[in-house]
């Protein structure tokens, strides 16, 4: 309240008359010397780093990404545990599932990194057409949503379902988890197409686009582990 | 085409197409007599692939060493738990 | 000065609230380990005939522990509106939230207390395991407002772009932890193993992330509330000064 009515003062003055002004901002300089050191907050987002490395996105997005990656780390133990219980009934119902579904997926999902990391380096160079890859990087997680969409419903039609056995409980769960990252990682690809084209090279938004690539990126590493733990690792 | 990339994460990703069929082919009753070695194969190139993911599209490879030692220990720390609890259980 | 005193008064119910839980939770109630879902229905009368009073003790004393959040989510709201000013919808969010969550802690804990009011009931005991399972899902799995409410601390802090509140991985750290919480809506589809509602992904992993959010919280506000506190004598100096130079 106080110092809204002074500095409206000091303005007014200032208008007035130069030397009252100085005479005032001397005050000022006079009191700064005397008062607690005030808070400059922590500053812009984005900053160079005096030893040449650079933070893909900025520091903040990594505990996120690599918060969720020690959940998935965690759901990898809990299922090479669970397939410790009973290795034969993980290894018979393992024989159910189509490899060629995991592998087309893999596939998809490396070729939609690959774009993504080719259009951020587009933006790097200011291309006005690294939209088009991240639109061409979105077809690909949409192309592996169809294939999982196949592969559950011909699963569910055969009666496999999450409460059949556990095979199948942590099939469900630990590819649904997934899936779920993926329908995010979808969102965050949007947004980025949205904004390839505003985005300067060092900007915050450019730094958003980096950490949301990288979580692309970290969707895509996740299933490169649960395919083989979930269709490949036999006894 | 002159959009996608050309450096060495091109490479880098035409490793990891190949490992990903070196994978599968592991995988479907080829290469080892012992499933169980057959598995482990298998997850050591899945965690490779891993790296190489975070290396190249994640650029980490020209991140500060603390944040890429980060993501190599999750990688060292993960396949070696689970390498070993599916040895061992 | 004497507001930022009250806003730290009231972040410290926060620790408070924590601390009284888990003595409510552990060693009144016993459910640390909690009620197993694929305990028989006898089994689970038992467990409220043989320790009736430590439920209903330990179930009143988590209602107030609930209660006692609502002053540590309002002192989260206070600085998110430093970082929104008069027309803070996040903090409004969060707020609103967080007194939800509040309920969704309230209402099992009634509900338990209502099965150990009359332990000695002559009825079907699967009843009162459907009355057990009515408590112990929400009680366990009502991730959705707390989830929510972590997305809106993270948009806040993201409007912050000069980091001049909190830090901003903070709001990464919240989105985070909002969706760590989501795993536990698998919890209605399994009774037994590490997606039931006792499992070690949905009860063990929800109760470390709620402890890991709350205290990064707890200190993160405690540090927005000091820093406010020398910001506001700095300006209360620039004004005296203005005043005495005036004068």
């Amino acid at each position: 309240m106080g110092e809204e009515q002074a500095t409206e003062s000091v303005g007014r003055n200032g208008v007035g008359s130069l030397g009252v002004a100085a005479e005032l901002a001397g005050e000022a300089a006079l009191a700064r010397i005397q008062k607690p050191e005030p808070v400059e907050g922590r500053g812009p987002v984005v900053r160079q780093r005096d030893d040449g490395k650079h933070v893909p996105g900025e520091p903040g997005v990594w505990i996120f990404i690599l918060g969720d990656m020690s959940i998935f780390a965690v759901l990898f133990g809990v299922y090479i545990v669970g397939r410790g219980d009973a290795p034969a009934l993980f290894e018979s119902q393992q024989q159910l599932l189509n490899q060629n579904f995991g592998a087309l997926n893999t596939i998809l999902l490396l070729v939609s990194s690959l774009l993504v990391y080719s259009g951020v380096n587009a933006i790097r160079k200011q291309d006005l057409r690294a939209p088009l890859l991240f639109i061409a990087a979105i077809v690909c997680g949409l192309g592996f949503v169809v294939v999982k969409y196949f592969e559950y419903s011909q699963k569910i039609d055969h009666g496999l379902t999450p409460a059949l056995n556990d095979f199948w409980m942590y099939y469900f769960v630990l590819t649904g988890l997934h899936l779920f990252h993926l329908l995010l990682g979808l969102g965050v690809l949007t947004l980025i197409t949205l904004n390839a084209r505003r985005a300067k090279p060092g900007s915050t938004r450019f730094a958003l686009i980096e950490g949301g690539a990288c979580f692309w990126h970290m969707v895509d590493f996740l299933w490169i582990i649960l395919f083989p733990l979930l269709y490949l690792v036999g006894e | 085409m002159d959009l996608i990339a050309r450096d060495r994460t091109l490479i880098a990703w035409a490793v990891l197409i190949s490992a990903t069929a070196l994978s599968w082919w592991l995988g479907t009753d080829h290469g080892f007599d012992d499933p169980r070695i057959a598995a482990v194969a298998v997850l050591f190139v899945g965690f490779f692939k891993v790296r190489l993911v975070g290396l190249y599209f994640m650029e980490l490879r020209l991140s500060p060493p603390v944040l890429r030692a980060l993501f190599e220990g999750w990688c060292l720390v993960v396949c070696g738990a689970v390498v070993t609890l599916y040895l061992v259980l | 000065m004497l507001n930022t005193k009250a806003q730290m008064r009231m972040a410290w119910m926060g620790p408070a609230a924590i601390f009284v839980f888990m003595i409510a939770l552990w060693p009144l109630a016993g459910f640390l380990p909690p009620i197993s879902p694929n305990d028989s229905a006898e089994e689970i009368v038992n467990i409220y005939r043989d320790n009736t009073d430590g439920i209903r003790v330990g179930m009143f004393l988590a209602t107030v522990a609930a209660a006692m959040m609502g002053p540590f989510y309002a002192t989260i709201t206070t600085q998110m509106k430093r970082i929104e000013g008069r027309f803070s919808v996040y903090a409004y969010t969060q707020l609103g939230l967080g007194m939800l969550a509040i309920l969704l802690v309230v209402i099992p804990s009634y509900i338990m207390q209502g099965i150990a009011y009359r332990p000695d009931r002559d009825i079907d005991p699967e009843v009162i395991r459907l009355i057990n399972d009515v408590a112990w899902l929400p009680f366990v799995g009502a991730f959705v407002t707390v989830s929510l409410q972590n997305i809106m601390i993270a948009l806040a802090i993201f409007q912050d772009t000069e980091q001049r509140v909190f830090p901003r991985w903070l709001g990464y750290f919240n989105i985070w932890t909002a969706l760590a919480f989501c795993p536990a809506a698998i919890e209605f589809f399994f009774t037994t193993g590490p997606f039931a509602w006792n499992g070690i992904f949905v009860f063990w992993l929800a109760l470390s992330f709620f402890g890991v959010w709350f205290f990064v919280m707890f200190f993160s506000l405690k540090k927005a509330i000091a820093e406010q506190a020398i910001e506001e004598a700095a300006l209360e100096a620039d004004a005296a000064a203005a005043v005495a130079a005036k004068g």
